[in-house]
């Protein structure tokens, strides 16, 4: 199997915390993941999760047990803020109120809005 | 060959923008409808159409084109594709393929079905979005909700609730995936995407009944958005459907008009199903009952 990217399996082990609900092992995880990744990608991603502060962890035995931070729609729109932080033109499949704006047509915008505030004045 | 199976490509795809370049001239939700019926002919034509040539050039090439005789064979593809055509098409199709696929795993990251009220991002951002999937989820950043007065945010609550309602994310993903899957399909892309916005607009100038209002406020919002660092200046943007705005609305179409419009997209089928005949004996052979 090829090597998938970070973020889908970072969402494959949020679904398997989602699905369960409670406190699972690493190694718990990776039995229910059924796509053979290493232990230790699992526990790298789960490492990742926990700083991102999607998940949290308790001491259980000599490892730690994982639980979900978050449910699926909180992840959904966090990831959106992400996108839409980070730059303007990879959130294609996103409906935007406004999407980025070229250089020129900001000269466009402003000449129309000074139009129609003269106008409006004028009422 | 080449000549066989690139001519009526063209022409379908030079007849969809001809067709559909009255989009403008189109109340939004029948813009909308009439640009991606043509996109998604034009797609049905051109993307078999580049894996045909993809397939028949590669047959030809040594070693790795023993893998695609068979292929090359089952579709009756003897002539040989030239070179100057055959690396860009199969650089566009592997190209394409990793666009699609990267576009696909967006949506599916972002996708929610599960509905809940409107949220509020932190961002020095201002941004609103309609999140695609069935609950339509709408997130707003609290820089967007500063820089607005109440009736400004109304209209953008408006504006996005359109496009959940009528669930302009579909529209949206057929664009994306066809532009991102064959990069000259995009000015057809471009045109859906504008008429799914100029859509939504005139959904929320129905609500709040001040047309003007909503050119104002789309742009101050575009006015302190980011620049675009890729999108380059379409005319199709935020100024256009100001414009749009501040025009009075585009009429119905008459029985007649609404005949030739949809008329115009017949032609532009008949060439796609002509093209599309080139895939038929691949299917055929690969389904051999």
């Amino acid at each position: 199997m090829g090597r998938r990217p970070d973020g889908a399996l970072e969402n494959d082990v949020l679904r398997v915390l989602w699905a369960d609900g409670g406190r699972l092992l690493p190694g718990e995880i990776n039995d229910r993941l059924d796509a053979g990744y290493a232990y230790t990608s699992v526990a790298t991603i789960l490492t990742r999760l926990q700083a991102k502060g999607l998940v949290v962890r308790t001491p259980s035995g000599r490892a730690f047990a994982y639980q979900a931070a978050v449910d699926e729609p909180d992840l959904a729109v966090r990831r959106i803020s992400e996108l839409l932080d980070s730059s303007s033109d990879r959130a294609q499949v996103l409906s935007r109120f406004v999407a980025g704006l070229p250089a020129r047509e900001a000269k466009a915008i402003k000449a129309l809005l000074d139009r129609t505030a003269s106008e409006r004045d004028k009422r | 060959m080449a000549n066989s199976l690139a001519f009526p490509l063209l022409v379908t795809l030079v007849l969809a923008a001809l067709a559909t370049s009255v989009h403008r001239r189109l109340p939004p939700r029948l813009a909308t409808r009439f640009v991606t019926v043509a996109l998604v002919l034009v797609a049905l034509a051109s993307i078999p159409t580049a894996l045909v040539v993809a397939i028949a050039f590669l047959a030809h090439v040594p070693v790795v084109g023993f893998g695609f005789t068979w292929c090359a064979q089952a579709m009756g593809l003897h002539g040989s594709v030239p070179a100057w055509l055959g690396v860009p098409v199969v650089a566009l199709v592997v190209l394409g393929a990793a666009r699609t696929l990267k576009l696909l795993r967006q949506y599916r990251l972002l996708r929610l079905d599960e509905s809940r009220p409107i949220h509020v991002a932190h961002s020095h951002r201002p941004y609103a979005v309609t999140l695609p999937g069935r609950a339509g989820q709408i997130v707003m950043s609290t820089a967007l909700v500063d820089l607005l007065d109440d009736d400004e945010r109304d209209i953008v609550v408006a504006h996005e609730r359109a496009h959940a309602r009528y669930r302009h994310d579909r529209y949206l993903l057929t664009a994306e995936l066809a532009a991102a899957a064959l990069p000259p399909l995009r000015t057809l892309a471009l045109r859906v995407t504008y008429s799914i916005e100029r859509w939504a607009d005139e959904a929320a100038a129905a609500v709040c009944g001040d047309r003007q209002l909503v050119a104002i406020t789309l742009g101050k919002v575009a006015l302190q958005s980011n620049p675009a660092t890729v999108a380059g200046f379409s005319g199709l943007g935020v100024a256009a459907r100001m414009g749009a705005l501040l025009q009075p609305p585009v009429p119905n179409l008459r029985q007649a008009q609404l005949v030739g419009l949809w008329s115009s997209l017949a032609v532009v089928a008949g060439f796609s199903l002509y093209q599309l005949h080139h895939l038929e004996r691949l299917l055929t052979a690969l389904c051999p009952h």
